[in-house]
């Protein structure tokens, strides 16, 4: 049996990826605004393939410095294995947290603060993060189950990323990025969503199922 | 339903709810922690029988898990319990829960109902505190350790300077400490600087933070506090532990008649945020040199840091 080394998507993969992913991150948008009252604007995402290694570099320049940044990290399971950061620099992340906190319902002692505001992060990165990646999977005719997602920090990636590893034949992931705008605020943070590549051929498949509905 | 074998056995709050939020299921841990049976509860709205389940927390979390198919954490560090069940263990006078929600698809994916798992985590909760305090807190007085005190001050820092509002620290020191040791041996001591640790705090509001900084020596951080304002505290403490030399009285342990008293008195170095304090070190270094001072006048008074 011949087996198929292509690890890359053909330009029309790459738009119906794109497509896909807009029309997922719409519906998510849409569905957080009902969900949690909070209109978020998700940017056209774009879609990348990468060596395993050189990941942690990669996000670092993609957002500027991970230094003082706050990453909610969360694993999912469905045909493929993935991994979706979610990074906010620390401005933002105390505004989203100031933002959630209006309406729970903790007084919040300051000797727990810290650790407080991680668990609040955690809720709502558990949220976007669900939203997102659910949407991508259904469209995908796929379903994903989570871990419970943890908060990291910028300077803790790399070591997250190894423990997370992949364990791909490639060593490569596919990586979806997109930023996103929460309401008028000025407030904006990265999403990334780092799949095995090893699924390379499923999301082949559902993709090439995908456009066919079209043709 | 076979399952209910498994579900009835386990030790986990186990709740089944359809779209509309009726209870479909209710496990017998359930019924054990609420009272309530199973097939009373079944059919009926959640809310009908726990309205205080019903927060804006817990209303987005099913939202999100019958929309999105999320699945929910819910930590006891941030909501304590989501079923209020009566538990008594140290601090706590509820059972604390961790808290997990998720979806419970039909054959063609559909969401049809949301699960919820209950685990009573009040133990783990308890010595979690507890380690905490041991962590951050002095054992014989009570109030901070120096080790947390350093970490607070250096957010209140970053975050006073961030936003340009006033922060304030007042440095004490109990006088001829040693002596009173020497004197009157050093379970006096320890009394004392308990009884001294207890006058300080009732003088400072809810977000000041006192804290043992050395053997007799102690530190405050008065957050959104101008100089002027933690000179009267400052003095008022001074006070406080001057006139209340009665309070200094213990009964002796050895011969419960005789009883031992001392006049004790502290002084106190009071240093403000601004451009000549523009490092934790140095905040606290201003407040110290303070403390210096006001022992070099003759001790029992309040100074203020030298703008030099």
């Amino acid at each position: 049996m011949e087996i198929n080394n292509d690890y890359t998507f053909s330009e029309i993969e790459v738009d119906t990826l794109q497509e896909l992913m807009n029309i997922a991150f719409g519906q998510a948008s849409a569905d957080l605004a009902e969900v949690i009252n909070v209109f978020i604007v998700l940017s056209v995402p774009s879609i990348k393939i990468n060596k395993e290694e050189s990941l942690t570099e990669f996000i670092n320049s993609e957002i500027g410095d991970l230094k003082g940044y706050k990453i909610v990290e969360q694993s999912y399971w469905g045909k493929s294995r993935g991994v979706a950061l979610l990074a906010f620099p620390h401005e933002a992340e105390l505004e989203l947290i100031a933002m959630f906190r209006e309406d729970a319902d903790t007084v919040v002692d300051a000797e727990m603060s810290d650790e407080l505001d991680n668990e609040m992060l955690i809720e709502i990165g558990n949220i976007l993060i669900g939203a997102c990646v659910s949407k991508l999977a259904e469209l995908l005719k796929d379903l994903v189950t989570f871990v419970p997602p943890r908060v990291i920090s910028g300077e803790q990636l790399v070591e997250a990323l190894v423990e997370n590893r992949f364990e791909s034949e490639t060593s490569r992931v596919i990586l979806l990025k997109t930023v996103f705008r929460i309401n008028d605020r000025e407030l904006s943070g990265h999403l990334f969503l780092l799949n095995n590549l090893d699924s390379i051929h499923t999301l082949k498949d559902a993709l090439r199922a995908f456009w066919k509905q079209y043709e | 339903m076979i399952y209910r074998q498994v579900f009835d056995v386990i030790n986990a709050g186990l709740v089944i709810l359809d779209k509309d939020l009726r209870v479909c299921y209710w496990n017998r841990w359930m019924t054990k922690h609420s009272g309530i049976d199973c097939g009373d509860i079944v059919g009926s709205q959640l809310r009908d029988f726990f309205p205080d389940v019903y927060t804006k927390y817990f209303d987005r979390s099913i939202k999100s898990v019958f929309k999105f198919g999320n699945f929910v954490f819910m930590s006891q560090k941030l909501h304590k319990y989501l079923f209020k069940f009566p538990k008594n263990v140290s601090c706590f006078q509820s059972m604390q829960q961790s808290v997990t929600m998720g979806p419970i698809r039909e054959r063609d994916n559909a969401i049809s109902h949301a699960f919820i798992v209950i685990q009573d985590v009040t133990e783990i909760a308890a010595y979690d505190r507890k380690i905490r305090e041991i962590n951050i807190k002095d054992g014989l007085t009570g109030v901070y350790n120096r080790r947390y005190f350093e970490s607070r001050l250096k957010d209140e820092f970053d975050r006073h300077k961030r936003y340009c509002h006033p922060l304030s620290l007042i440095m004490f020191d109990i006088d001829h400490f040693k002596s009173i040791n020497d004197t009157y041996g050093h379970q006096y001591g320890d009394f004392v600087l308990k009884k001294i640790s207890s006058t300080a705090i009732e003088m400072l509001r809810v977000n000041d933070m006192l804290a043992r900084y050395g053997g007799e020596e102690f530190c405050c951080i008065l957050p959104e506090t101008t100089i002027s304002s933690a000179m009267m505290v400052a003095e008022r403490i001074r006070k406080n532990v001057e006139t209340q030399d009665n309070n200094f009285t213990t009964i002796d342990a050895s011969a419960t008649t005789t009883t031992t008293s001392a006049k004790v008195t502290i002084s106190l170095g009071v240093s403000e945020l601004c451009e000549i304090t523009n490092t934790c070190e140095h905040l606290l270094k201003k407040a110290d040199d303070a403390l210096y001072t006001a022992k070099r006048e003759g001790r029992n008074r309040v100074v203020s840091m030298s703008l030099f």
